[in-house]
């Protein structure tokens, strides 16, 4: 079964349960789908007939694209859980509105509800696979999609044998299907909450901002000017046209056809229930049995000829022997192979395409090609059907056409391929991560396999990275001559290359392997011996972890810790007691390392004493490792550890990482550090960074919340994690008040520096007064710029920054162009406080803002020392005391008097400074 | 001895730290400290190891190659401030020609202390890439290589 799918099914401890509840979730939303697809069909050919589906061809390609552009621009609105409950129950009101407008027989009606199920097809597929990149990482998306895969299928067979069984058998009328498809979707609402806690922390919001960052913003013209630049993306998008034209105009045909054949609708529906059961059934066959096979015998510039030439014979025959037969054959081939083999060959085709280009120019092609390409169908088979009067039978030859005209365009593809591959290859464009379907191009894997034998370490690793896919026993012999290659990472990418392969056959080549001078190189040499070896994995691993030879042992902890699930766990658990208590040796340092990693994977409260042991490890590698184990781990009792380690530039960035682990969880404990007064300020400023990790509705509130008590030293770290906030995740609410209230109290502190700054310039030129005036002017540049980024948090960010920037700039015309577009965006209140500062009118400074009062009086340059002295800048305040002396004034000297005693050592060292030589000289 | 004020006195005219906040400089002005010569001491030889970035607070130094003077650094002058960020040989020697207090920062505790302080590294980066783009503009292309002058 692996190797029909091409792939490795691997699910590991923990994510089985969440992989049953997405493919159910899949499978659901399958059999709703057709049931309603046979249903929308039926009530639409018995209703209004055959004749008016140019029209609604047309109309889904109008509402389409806008439609899909909506959906997408909620995504960035919404968080992902939101959404999908929103839209499934959108999805559930209009069903069930349709269901009650059907029976007021209104022949638009019958329109709505067709370009409605098909809308829905196309959004929920999209939605579903949105959700399973947001539960998933990467690598899980790797082994798990296949059986998310493999739910559809079955929901698809299922669907379509459910319909006819439903109307047939149990006799529930065409319509009433819409009901129970309605039925199946609101039972997805508590499975899709199952489902969203079950993902892991923050995971499923880095996934949403990652798939929508690339395509989604860039603009339409950008796009198509790169698709046109390329004749190879030109050939996919004539070859993507090309099968739309001919797809649309097979439906077109089968769906006349099959109305005048069965007139009855319940008939119509069990006929084309049982119709798309059967094309889901093919669809597999072909997906498991003939595309792999295919592939490998004619590779992906011969598999897109497969649809093309079936479909000239189909048409033939269809114009020969027009009826029921050859029409459901013709769409039944079409519906199969578009959806099994000639799909894999047109994903494939993209291979060859840089991934930056494919992530601006794929979604393009997919959608807005085939939307527009099927609204082009519905406009000439109007002008064939109404205007020209051709039959479905003489409609054929346009089919014939058209195929004629993808296979000179596959020709020419087949070509672009292999030249598009060879560059990609030898610039190094395409990842493996892309090779879910395999490649099994004959001409590809020549190519891949000339690279085997490259003097270049890093592009033989590159090569047995995407042969990993390939089971071609041609290929065996040159990656495990590998096995001897004088490069660790080769011999680690042989290795698993070979795993691959399912090399019992290569376990003697592995053996010599085990006693290799490198960890990961033993570690893997010891996951092909056991998984592959006939007496079983575990008893191979428990003869590894009693060998003598430590670094077997150590590799087998690394082996386990790396690709183990429940039963190898356990088996290391019974030896946990021998492994920890080993007897020092050479490995130390690497064995302890493994001890921390599989203690993380475990996750077996007993032994977390293990790890507080190894996080006074003196070695930083193995502490390091420690605390990545307690970010798998998240037990609350290494919070306060890792919070600990925060203070060390060591560990910071490891500790950071572990604590964004827990999640939400946590917040509180954060939020109580940060107000910590005993906390040093670099570890707050750690913590503010850790809480911009959790893309967490609380995250923002408590943020917002320490904006008004922080220390002043801590409000920049704090107004810049809102911003990561703002800018990675819009679905967070920013608490307006809040923010605005921060804003004024940052536009006072810019008028004291800025009234400090008036009435200090100039006045006495002598280093303390320098000293003074640089810091005021870098407060002042520091106040704007924290300003400015709480007014990211309410307004377009990109706007205020660029503002920002133009009002550095020296430039009048642009700082003119900035002061303009503030004028336009701001609040009234807003303007009132900020202008007078980027218009440098200091003399009518709002200070006292919360009455609308305004103080427009000029301190003194005693009283501006003063307030300064009595203000909570610490730093300003050393340096106005280093002043004090220049103004010699009594007020001045009794305040330098009590601040002497202040907690922080520069100012109260500074306070000393000056007295003393206010003292030696006698001037008391 | 120097508060941390008075040192960041001295500091903010060091070249290298013009970028770098007041504030900032207080934090290096704590982990620096001063150091007395004689004259003819030689704080370092040419070819050495450089391990730290001196400012003269009294006196003056000479800085040589072998009997060739290069300059003479007075008070407030600063040298040696490359060793802060390259571990390669000095190419010059320091020789104190009288009576000399210097503040030294040494190279690994400001390379500890730009860990905690990511502002004082932008303020030398921005100061760097400032010195960079003059070059560059001097001869005529841009730090990325495109040429600009035809």
């Amino acid at each position: 079964m692996k190797r029909l799918l091409g792939t490795n099914i691997d699910i590991r401890p923990g994510e089985s349960r969440v992989t049953a509840l997405m493919a159910l979730y899949h499978f659901l939303l399958l059999v709703a789908l057709y049931l309603l697809k046979p249903a929308r069909d039926s009530l639409f050919l018995t209703e209004l007939g055959a004749d008016q589906l140019p029209f609604v061809f047309i109309l889904i390609a109008l509402v389409g694209l806008p439609v899909t552009a909506m959906y997408s621009g909620a995504g960035r609105r919404f968080d992902l859980k939101r959404l999908v409950r929103i839209a499934t129950l959108c999805v559930v009101a209009s069903f069930v509105l349709l269901r009650w407008l059907l029976s007021m027989q209104a022949p638009w009606v019958f329109y709505v509800f067709y370009v409605g199920v098909s809308i829905f097809g196309i959004l929920s597929v999209s939605q579903f696979w949105l959700l399973a990149n947001a539960v998933f990482d990467a690598s899980q998306a790797k082994r798990l999609f296949v059986v998310l895969g493999l739910g559809g299928i079955a929901g698809a067979i299922a669907g379509g044998g459910i319909t006819s069984l439903l109307v047939r058998t149990v006799g529930i009328s065409t319509r009433d299907l819409i009901l129970v498809s309605v039925a199946l979707l609101l039972a997805t609402i508590p499975l899709v909450d199952a489902i969203w806690r079950r993902r892991p922390p923050g995971l499923g919001e880095q996934a949403r901002t990652e798939t929508e960052g690339e395509s989604g913003k860039r603009p339409l013209a950008d796009v198509i000017r790169t698709v046109m630049r390329s004749r190879y993306q030109l050939l996919i998008v004539g070859i993507i046209a090309a099968t739309t034209l001919c797809s649309t105009i097979v439906d077109f045909q089968f769906k006349t056809i099959s109305a005048e054949a069965f007139t009855d609708e319940n008939q119509l529906t069990t006929f084309l229930g049982a119709f798309y059961g059967g094309v889901s059934v093919l669809s597999v066959i072909f997906q498991l049995l003939v595309t792999y096979r295919l592939l490998r015998w004619v590779g992906v510039g011969g598999i897109i000829f497969l649809l093309p030439v079936m479909l000239l014979g189909g048409s033939v025959w269809f114009l020969a022997v027009p009826g029921l037969a050859a029409a459901t054959c013709v769409r039944g081939m079409e519906g199969s192979l578009s959806y099994s083999t000639d799909k894999t060959g047109r994903e494939l085709l993209y291979l060859p395409v840089p991934l930056a280009v494919k992530k601006r120019t794929k979604v393009f092609i997919d959608l807005f090609v085939d939307r527009t390409v099927q609204g082009i169908a519905g406009l000439l088979l109007l002008l064939f059907t109404m205007v020209l009067g051709l039959s479905p039978r003489h409609i054929s030859l346009i089919v014939m056409i058209v195929a004629g005209l993808w296979l000179v365009l596959a020709l020419a593809t087949r070509r672009g391929y292999i030249d598009a591959f060879r560059a990609a290859l030898a610039r190094r464009e395409i990842h493996a991560a892309d090779l879910t379907g395999g490649i099994t191009d004959p001409s590809v894997v020549r190519a891949l396999t000339v690279s085997l034998r490259s003097p270049n370490a890093r592009e033989v690793t590159y090569a047995l990275d995407m042969l990993k896919t390939v089971h071609s026993p041609e290929i065996e012999s040159s990656v495990v001559a590998l096995l001897d290659h004088r490069d660790p990472g080769v011999r680690t990418g042989a290795l698993q290359t070979i795993f691959g392969f399912a090399g019992r056959a290569h376990l003697p080549d592995v053996t010599r392997v085990l006693a290799d001078d490198d960890l990961i190189v033993r570690r893997e040499a010891i996951h092909l011996a056991a998984w592959h070896d006939a007496e079983g994995r575990l008893p191979t691993l428990e003869r590894f972890l009693r060998e003598d030879d430590q670094r077997l042992v150590l590799a087998t902890i690394d082996c386990i810790a790396e690709y183990g699930g429940r039963k190898e766990h356990a088996l290391l658990e019974e030896h946990a007691d021998a492994i920890f208590a080993m007897p020092s040796s050479d490995f130390d340092v690497e064995m302890d390392r493994a001890v921390a990693r599989i203690i993380g994977k475990l996750k077996r409260p007993e032994y977390y004493r293990f790890l507080e042991q190894l996080i006074d490890h003196e070695h930083p590698a193995v502490v390091i490792e420690a605390i990545r184990a307690m970010g798998e781990a998240c037990d609350s009792r290494h919070v306060s550890i890792l919070l600990g380690l925060l203070s060390d530039t060591r560990y910071r960035a490891a500790a950071s990482t572990a604590l964004t682990r827990y999640g939400p969880e946590i917040l509180e404990t954060l939020r109580d550090t940060m107000t910590d007064p005993a906390v040093h300020l670099k570890v707050r400023a750690a913590v503010a960074r850790i809480i911009s990790r959790m893309p967490h509705q609380e995250s923002v509130d408590i943020l917002i919340e320490l904006l008004g008590s922080i220390d002043s030293r801590l409000r920049f770290q704090v107004i810049r994690a809102l911003n990561r906030l703002r800018s990675g995740f819009a679905h967070l609410r920013f608490n307006r008040a809040g923010v605005t209230a921060a804003w004024v109290e940052e536009s006072r502190r810019c008028y004291a520096v800025l009234q400090a700054l008036q009435v200090n310039d100039g006045a006495i030129d002598d280093d303390a007064c320098r000293l003074l005036q640089r810091a005021l002017v870098e407060r002042k540049y520091e106040t704007l710029e924290r300003m400015f980024r709480l007014l990211g948090l309410r307004y377009p960010a990109a706007d205020i920054y660029n503002a920002y920037l133009a009002l550095l700039d020296g430039n009048r015309a642009v700082r003119a162009s900035a002061v303009e577009l503030l004028d336009n965006t701001l609040s009234a209140q807003e303007k009132r406080y900020l202008f007078p500062i980027i218009e440098a009118q200091p003399g009518a400074f709002p200070v006292d803002g919360n009455d609308g009062s305004v103080e427009t009086s000029r301190p003194d340059r005693s009283a501006a020392l003063a307030r300064l002295l009595e203000g909570d800048d610490l730093w300003l305040k050393a340096c106005a005391v280093y002043c004090v002396p220049s103004e010699n004034d009594r007020v001045l000297w009794g305040l330098v008097q009590r601040t002497a005693a202040d907690p922080d050592p520069t100012v109260s060292e500074t306070c000393r400074l000056v007295l003393d030589r206010r003292k030696a000289t006698g001037n008391v | 001895m120097l508060t941390v004020i008075e040192r960041v006195i001295l500091l903010q005219n060091v070249d290298v730290f013009e970028q770098v906040s007041t504030e900032q400089l207080a934090y290096l002005a704590a982990i620096a400290r001063e150091v007395e010569f004689l004259e003819g001491d030689t704080i370092y030889r040419e070819n050495e190891r450089a391990v730290a970035m001196y400012l003269v607070l009294e006196g003056s130094v000479r800085l040589h190659q072998n009997n060739l003077d290069i300059t003479i650094a007075r008070a407030r002058d600063a040298f040696g401030t490359w060793s802060l960020f390259d571990d390669r040989p000095t190419v010059v020697t320091a020789t104190a020609l009288e009576h000399t207090r210097l503040l030294r920062v040494d190279r690994e505790d400001f390379i500890d202390l730009l860990a905690d302080h990511v502002q004082i590294a932008q303020g030398v980066l921005k100061k760097m890439a400032g010195r960079l783009r003059g070059l560059a503009s001097r001869i005529g292309s841009e730090p990325s290589g495109g040429r600009t002058g035809r």
